[in-house]
């Protein structure tokens, strides 16, 4: 049997994005001349709208999208520059960060006209924000497993059923639904449809769940018989499943998939001081060489995202290995400086410490699991 | 990505195919010198791949190169290949002619020569017995390349755990062939060294990857092959993303050194390669069981070379302690500026 050894060509960054990305720099450095590194420490679960909308302003969300939209019709490079200087700044980005991520390009690739005049310019203005709506009780990493249902009705839909893990529900103003939609019993990737939920219909309930550091980013949405327009639904009938994984190739190629410790690779590098011992320089430099390596695997990505190739294996590929440094991150911490983690009263090294070790593990969890990363790899590979 | 890129992995891939087969290798560890091997690469030109045109090479740039370098890794011919590549390197941008046969490189920084009879001991030099020329780059202040034949230096033979050799050269008041002005970075050397072993590494992790999803796929144990088990399809899955994440960081610092050898690059690159070699190395060996560790097998050839490369040209300590210092003296505002320019040295702030 053949194996199917698959390559990630580089795609080096233009240099035309030098003057966007030293634009972006300056803004930051104002903008968040005060933010405390605890702070930034939160990387994209950072939420404030004033914020996301003065990136609209600036036209830096959407950057891909039409002009038609309100987008700038700029390259996926481009957007990759200005994504890296947020999170790496520590910008407080969660507000448009679904939206801007996939829920925009999602609707322009499967939405109809009138959808994508509807939603796609006030996400690229900073105002309309959206979360994910896949996960439910009883269906992780078994998506196809889900219950939650839309039955026709008229000209429109009845939703029933519930979600949960969906970050930033209690903030968001739509949400997309992954739900049954019929189909034969055991056809498992078949019968499933998007929807684009108005989160403030009746019918839907959000709750906010409590994660182990006391945060609420996470939410169960329940929805009871809550009446949906024909016009809810995105894309085609039935097509749901083929949507959602194009979706999620979106969601795991990116930066944010090797920089949510960056915060804390900071705090450490200054907490050991110019002039370190050998053994805390090596795994320093370590750590630099690994962002760096990572970095150049994520940009490949994003070339193949330009190109137009399909991403995804290469993308589960992308996310395994940089979720994997973000959480060795608070490890090598510990092993080169005595620090506490501290929630309040430390210094900013323990504050962000603290943060940091307690999302890692979220890291390789959300938008998919590791063990789960890993069979798509190993699919890819040829095994079975 | 560019015609001479592809057409240099072309024929590299079909000499080496060919030629590297695992008798040829088990000779070779025994001290025979594989001369049918060593004219086909020389007859298809791979040996010149980066001596200048005017000069009778390929002209090609270090981007070009990258692929003849990895795809060199996968295959780990017993010849000086990619060490005559980086010879006819130095020679050509030094101004001086090419030469035929192998070639052997080493650098000398703490000697600074200028003239009359050169001086020094080389230790661990790549087929520096067995080949016919040796390119030293010597000094800092004001480095030159120097150029030897065989008889100008006694050999020592020694080698590394794959049986490649490394020996010890003594010159003393030896005369030079030629020599030049070397109008670059006196660790050039070091750092294309350590370049191109990252390569290879990315290219023997390659090669194990593709050898161990393909026994999985036959081997078969409990009634399935053992590829359908997730635990091994989980170890190589990882083994796909080293392997990916190996070659992402040796072209990387190959494309920046299309302008000027990178000291961040190469470091990443060495760094991160050299620390995939192990644990690619233990993953392979850990999908073939038993008889992946039999010297009848074909996998040892690989490992080997894997456990060799990581430590030549500067290990993962000596290339992470320097990186580390870089950036523990640039701060926490010097990382980003740093990894995006690629270099610590001119720390630019926006
Ligand atoms: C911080 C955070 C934010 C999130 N945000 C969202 C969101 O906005 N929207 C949304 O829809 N979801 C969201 N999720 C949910 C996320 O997608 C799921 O957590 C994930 O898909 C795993 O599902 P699960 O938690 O039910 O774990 P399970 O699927 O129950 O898995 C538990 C363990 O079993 C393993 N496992 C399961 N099946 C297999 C298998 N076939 N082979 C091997 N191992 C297996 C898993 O890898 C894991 O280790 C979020 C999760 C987190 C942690």
């Amino acid at each position: 049997m053949r194996v199917n050894l698959q390559r990630l060509a580089l795609s080096p960054l233009p240099s035309e994005h030098d003057t966007l990305r030293a634009e972006v720099r300056t803004f930051l450095a104002a903008a968040l001349a005060t933010r405390p590194p605890a702070m930034r420490a939160l990387s994209w679960m950072g939420h404030d709208a004033a914020f996301s909308r003065e990136l609209g302003r600036r036209g830096w969300l959407g950057l891909t999208l039409p002009k038609q939209y309100g987008g700038q019709e700029a390259t996926a490079f481009a957007r990759y520059v200005v994504v890296e200087e947020l999170l790496v700044a520590g910008a407080p980005v969660s507000a448009h960060w679904i939206a801007d991520r996939q829920s925009a390009p999602l609707i322009l690739r499967f939405g109809t006209e009138a959808q994508k005049e509807r939603y796609i310019p006030p996400i690229c203005r900073g105002e309309s924000y959206f979360c994910i709506g896949m996960s439910e009780p009883d269906s992780g990493s078994d998506l196809a497993s889900i219950r939650t249902k839309a039955e026709r009705k008229g000209d429109g839909w009845v939703l029933n059923g519930r979600k949960v893990w969906t970050t930033n529900a209690n903030l968001s103003h739509f949400m997309i639904v992954l739900a049954q939609t019929g189909g034969a019993e055991g056809d498992r990737r078949g019968g499933k449809s998007q929807f684009i939920i108005d989160l403030n219909l009746p019918g839907v309930t959000v709750r906010p769940i409590k994660d182990l550091s006391g945060m609420e980013h996470f939410n169960e949405v329940l929805f009871e018989d809550v009446v949906l327009d024909a016009d809810a639904l995105i894309g085609a009938e039935g097509q749901g499943w083929s949507q959602v994984m194009a979706e999620l190739a979106f969601e795991r190629s990116g930066p944010e998939r090797i920089l949510s410790s960056i915060a804390l690779v900071h705090t450490l590098i200054d907490a050991v001081g110019p002039d370190p011992d050998s053994g805390q320089a090596r795994e320093i430099g370590r750590l630099v060489a690994k962002l760096a390596a990572l970095r150049q695997m994520s940009l490949a990505v994003t070339g193949k995202l330009q190109n137009g190739e399909d991403p995804a294996w290469a993308a589960s590929c992308v996310k395994d290995l940089g979720t994997g440094f973000e959480q060795e991150i608070p490890e090598i911490a510990q092993r080169l400086f005595d620090a506490e983690p501290r929630r309040a009263g430390g210094s900013d090294h323990q504050a962000v410490l603290a943060y940091v070790t307690q999302m890692a593990p979220s890291f390789s969890l959300r938008g998919g699991t590791r063990e789960i990363l890993r069979g798509i790899i190993a699919r890819g590979l040829g095994l079975r | 990505m560019s015609g001479i890129r592809d057409i240099l992995e072309t024929s590299v891939e079909g000499v080496l195919g060919r030629g590297v087969t695992p008798a040829l290798l088990r000779d070779a560890e025994q001290g025979q010198w594989p001369a049918e091997l060593w004219s086909a690469v020389e007859d298809a030109g791979l040996t010149h791949a980066a001596i200048h045109e005017e000069s009778g090479g390929a002209g090609a740039t270090w981007s070009e190169i990258f692929a003849l370098v990895r795809s060199a890794g996968r295959h780990g011919p017993p010849i000086p290949l990619v060490e005559t590549v980086v010879g006819g390197w130095l020679l050509s941008v030094a101004g001086l002619p090419s030469v035929l046969g192998p070639v052997a490189i080493a650098a000398a920084p703490d000697i600074e020569w200028e003239s009359g009879g050169f001086s020094a001991n080389l230790s661990g030099v790549a087929w520096g017995a067995a080949c016919e020329h040796l390119v030293v780059l010597a000094g800092r202040v004001s480095p030159r390349v120097v150029l030897f034949a065989r008889s100008d230096f006694t050999a020592v033979g020694a080698a590394n755990i794959a049986g490649e050799p490394r020996d010890d050269l003594r010159l003393s008041d030896a005369q030079p062939t030629a020599t030049g002005d070397w109008p670059h970075d006196p660790d050039a050397l070091l750092m294309t060294g350590a370049m191109v072993r990252s390569a290879q590494i990315a290219g023997a992790i390659e090669r194990v990857l593709e050898q161990a999803t393909q026994y999985a796929n036959e081997r078969v144990q409990f009634g399935r092959p053992i590829g359908q088990f997730q635990a091994v399809q989980q170890t190589l899955a990882q083994l796909a993303t080293q392997a990916l994440l190996a070659s992402a960081a040796a072209e990387h610092a190959f494309n920046t050194a299309d302008a000027r050898l990178s000291p961040f690059a190469v470091a990443t690159a060495k760094i991160c390669t050299s620390e995939l070699a192990g644990l690619a190395a233990s993953a392979a060996h850990a999908v073939f069981g038993a008889i992946g560790i039999t010297h009848e097998h074909s996998l040892h050839f690989t490992t080997r070379r894997l456990w060799s490369w990581r430590a030549e040209f500067g290990g993962q300590s000596f290339w992470s302690e320097r990186l580390g210092r870089q950036a523990c003296a640039g701060g926490s505002t010097g990382l980003w500026p740093a990894v995006t320019h690629g270099d610590f040295s001119t720390t630019v702030t926006a």
